[in-house]
């Protein structure tokens, strides 16, 4: 068992139980107590446990800040490394722009110590920088999608005029050779292309679950941004069409 | 009436790549006949072929309607084949004539005796300087030459061999203008002596002025094959042109910190000498330099495989004054070697018999290795670095790629933190190229430092934060990333000097 499918059983235990025993939970998978420390040493950032002697208990603080929670994330592990070298990328003096979803709320989570101005659509994003005196951040304001963080239409695209911004960082529902990027709807292809003018670079967000994935609305071909960003597990074909197209592609690995 | 030269359906490939796809290439008697196609594209292999370096997988070659096997270069030569590559290669400490006729001296017609005939050779490479109008003395050391001018050289000695086809690759790259200018005089020349050119190169302009046929070949396609006239050459050039020079390296700037690795005034046995740089936590660090520049001779005095060296050695600080493979590991210095099973990998043991094999220590406890321990470490490497195998399969059994990336889980194994990468991605397929290159983005990004050599200058310039360019076993020059451009790359490496005005 690969050590993501170890960690995500070990929260899916945890929301169940409240609780896990480095021991047993060493016995159910058969590896050393160290692994499932240095399990519990990557959770416990992610926030979802708090360690205790010989073992741990869920953080019970988890999500529900803005009475949003976060659904079932089978590649939250991913997304996290995605924040980490979008995180490389900026740096301070610079104007970002963070669109919605999940794996721009983990580029949020691993930028907190930059002075930088953070622009963003996305209610969640803006809520997770609140507390970072370095950071100026814009929420744009607009119509709410439902029961969702988004914010969308003629009010979303009024807060971009006369701004300009260095990196925008997209996140994609899809990545696919016919039909390119694609997001879940037309709304926030709108907004997209608001961002894209105002934009010095371009750089796509997506775990490699999105690969070879079709979403509702297209957002553009697959060379609209230059670099992207992504996991090592995504498709040979698309490492050799990025590189091909001369598409900067970085895939996370983890060396600590 | 069949070509000159007939390359009919030629194929090869590499690992599992095909870079040569059934290409048809012709050339004839006094023609100039461009190959042109991206980095990679295959011309360089095609025309390894034709030099007997490599065999062909399937495929024919007539030469003169006969049907020919190059098997080596020697064979190439004796059939009339001339190669004249990017990097000079002529002997710096012999004069002009020794080098055109090394090894094929002229002999005096006596019976016994066998004494070479240096008038006759003078005055032969006398004959061909005032040819190609060129004010050199035949006696005149190569090292004392122009790069132009030793290019020369080397098209003299293909002329003086009876070649009947020329193969030029980018001939033009660390020419002077008006070196340019006679290097054309020259080929319209040899032209008609009935020899066959064969020019690789990236630049439009000489292309149109030089070339009588077009042939253009892409992914190890071919894709045209034409009358220069009869084509839209500038299109295709221009597309191509663009695509090389964008930047396609996926580099992540990296804070760098203190450096890890100092070395002062290294020399070893001649072949390098007073060697001084430095690298950081964080950085990558270039070495560029053509063979026989010391490039490899360095990395290996550094790990402890060539010595005793002279000079002084630091790793984190500490002063060594020699080094073995063993202190150099338990350092954290690694030597990650070229292509794949030569010298980093057993190629009939397991993945995680090749990942342990470094650091048996840290799977052991009292001499006996811990099965387990091991496993799970080499599970977790397996895993992070996407090799897609089982742990058990033999790396026999596994891809360029793959092996490549089981190379790097030996060293991570055993806690490398200075790494010297020798051509990292030579041989392998695109994809596992993009991740062997975000494998040393992550490498740089934990604090280590990567030393990567490579003749892949785009890479160069795309992946490192400073460049070292090799020539004659010394540093030439070490240039921060924005400074980095292949011309001036190519010409530091060619042994051309800063701020030497060549003459002509």
């Amino acid at each position: 068992m690969f050590a993501i499918e170890r960690q995500n059983k070990i929260k899916e235990i945890l929301f169940k139980e409240k609780r896990v025993d480095v021991f047993e939970l060493s016995q159910l998978f058969s590896v050393t107590e160290v692994t499932i420390r240095r399990d519990f040493d990557k959770l416990e950032q992610e926030g979802f446990l708090i360690k205790t002697y010989g073992g741990a208990v869920l953080n019970e603080d988890l999500g529900p800040k803005l009475g949003l929670v976060p659904s079932e994330d089978d590649t939250l592990e991913e997304k996290r490394m995605i924040g980490k070298i979008a995180a490389q990328m900026i740096e301070n003096g610079e104007a970002i722009f963070l669109s919605p979803g999940t794996t721009c709320l983990e580029i949020a989570r691993n930028i907190k110590d930059k002075r930088i101005t953070v622009v963003t659509n996305d209610l969640l994003i803006g809520y997770e920088l609140n507390d970072s005196v370095g950071i100026k951040v814009i929420v744009t304001g607009g119509d709410l999608i439902q029961s969702t963080s988004t914010l969308v239409g003629g009010f979303a695209l009024q807060a971009l005029n006369g701004i300009y911004i260095n990196k925008a960082f997209i996140g994609v529902k899809g990545i696919n050779f016919d039909s390119g990027y694609t997001v879940d709807s037309y709304e926030e292809v709108l907004v997209i292309q608001g961002v894209k003018k105002i934009s010095n670079e371009i750089i796509a967000v997506a775990d490699y679950s999105k690969f070879k994935c079709t979403a509702f609305a297209r957002l553009g071909d697959l060379t609209m941004a230059k670099k992207v960003i992504t996991n090592k597990q995504v498709p040979s074909e698309f490492k050799k069409y990025f590189f091909e197209n001369a598409i900067k592609l970085y895939t996370t690995y983890e060396f600590e | 009436m069949g070509s000159f030269l007939e390359m009919r359906k030629i194929t090869k490939t590499f690992n599992e790549n095909l870079v040569l796809n059934h290409i048809d290439f012709c050339a004839e008697k006094g023609q100039v006949h461009a190959l042109i196609g991206e980095n990679g594209a295959g011309k360089s292999t095609l025309m390894k072929i034709l030099a007997g370096l490599y065999q062909p997988d399937s495929g024919e070659i007539f030469l003169d309607g006969k049907q020919v096997s190059i098997q080596n270069p020697k064979q190439a030569q004796e059939l009339g084949i001339a190669m004249i590559y990017q990097e000079i290669r002529l002997f710096p400490d012999l004069n002009v004539t020794e080098n055109i006729f090394m090894r094929r001296e002229p002999v005096k017609n006596m019976k016994l005796l066998r004494l070479i005939d240096w008038e006759k050779a003078y005055a032969e490479t006398r004959m061909y300087l005032d040819k190609f109008s060129l004010d050199l003395h035949p006696k005149t050391l190569v090292s004392s030459l122009s790069l132009g001018q030793q290019k020369f050289v080397e098209i003299i000695k293909a002329l003086s061999q009876n070649a009947r086809i020329i193969v030029m690759d980018e001939p033009t790259a660390a020419l002077t203008e008006y070196e340019i200018d006679l290097l054309f005089k020259a080929i319209r020349d040899i032209k008609k002596l009935g020899v066959s050119i064969v020019y690789i190169s990236h630049r439009l302009e000489e292309i149109k002025k030089i070339a009588d046929w077009v042939t253009i070949i892409r992914d190890g396609e071919l894709i045209a094959s034409s009358a220069i006239d009869g084509i839209d050459v500038t299109g295709i050039i221009k597309a191509m042109a663009g695509k090389d020079l964008e930047d396609r390296y996926p580099k992540l700037k990296v804070k760098t910190g203190r450096e890890q690795l100092v070395v002062k005034n290294l020399s070893f046995n001649g072949r390098i000498r007073d060697i001084s740089f430095e690298v950081k936590k964080g950085e990558i660090l270039g070495i560029i330099g053509l063979s026989g520049s010391g490039r490899r001779t360095l990395a290996k005095v550094l790990c402890g495989i060539d010595g005793p060296y002279d000079g002084e050695v630091y790793i984190n600080g500490k002063l060594f004054r020699s080094m073995t493979p063993h202190i150099a590991k338990l350092n954290g210095l690694c030597y990650v070697p070229g292509i794949g099973t030569e010298e980093g990998l057993v190629s009939n043991a397991t993945i995680t018999e090749n990942i342990t094999l470094t650091n048996l220590e840290r799977v052991s406890k009292a001499g006996f290795i811990r099965n387990s321990e091991e496993e799970e470490a080499v599970k977790d490497l397996i895993e992070r670095l996407e090799i897609m195998a089982d742990e058990n399969e033999l790396i026999n059994n596994l891809n360029g790629g793959k092996q490549k990336k089981v190379v790097f889980a030996k060293w991570l194994f055993a806690n490398a933190k200075i790494l010297i990468l020798d051509e990292p991605t030579a041989g392998i397929d695109i994809g596992s190229k993009v991740d062997i290159y975000n494998i040393i983005n992550e490498l740089a990004l934990s604090g280590a430092s990567v030393i990567m050599i490579s003749s892949d200058l785009p890479e160069v310039i795309g992946m490192c934060d400073r460049c070292i360019v090799m020539f004659n076993g010394e540093i030439r020059g070490i240039f921060s990333k924005e400074e980095l451009s292949q011309e001036r790359m190519l010409y530091f490496a060619s042994g051309g000097k800063q701020l030497e005005e060549t003459s002509g």
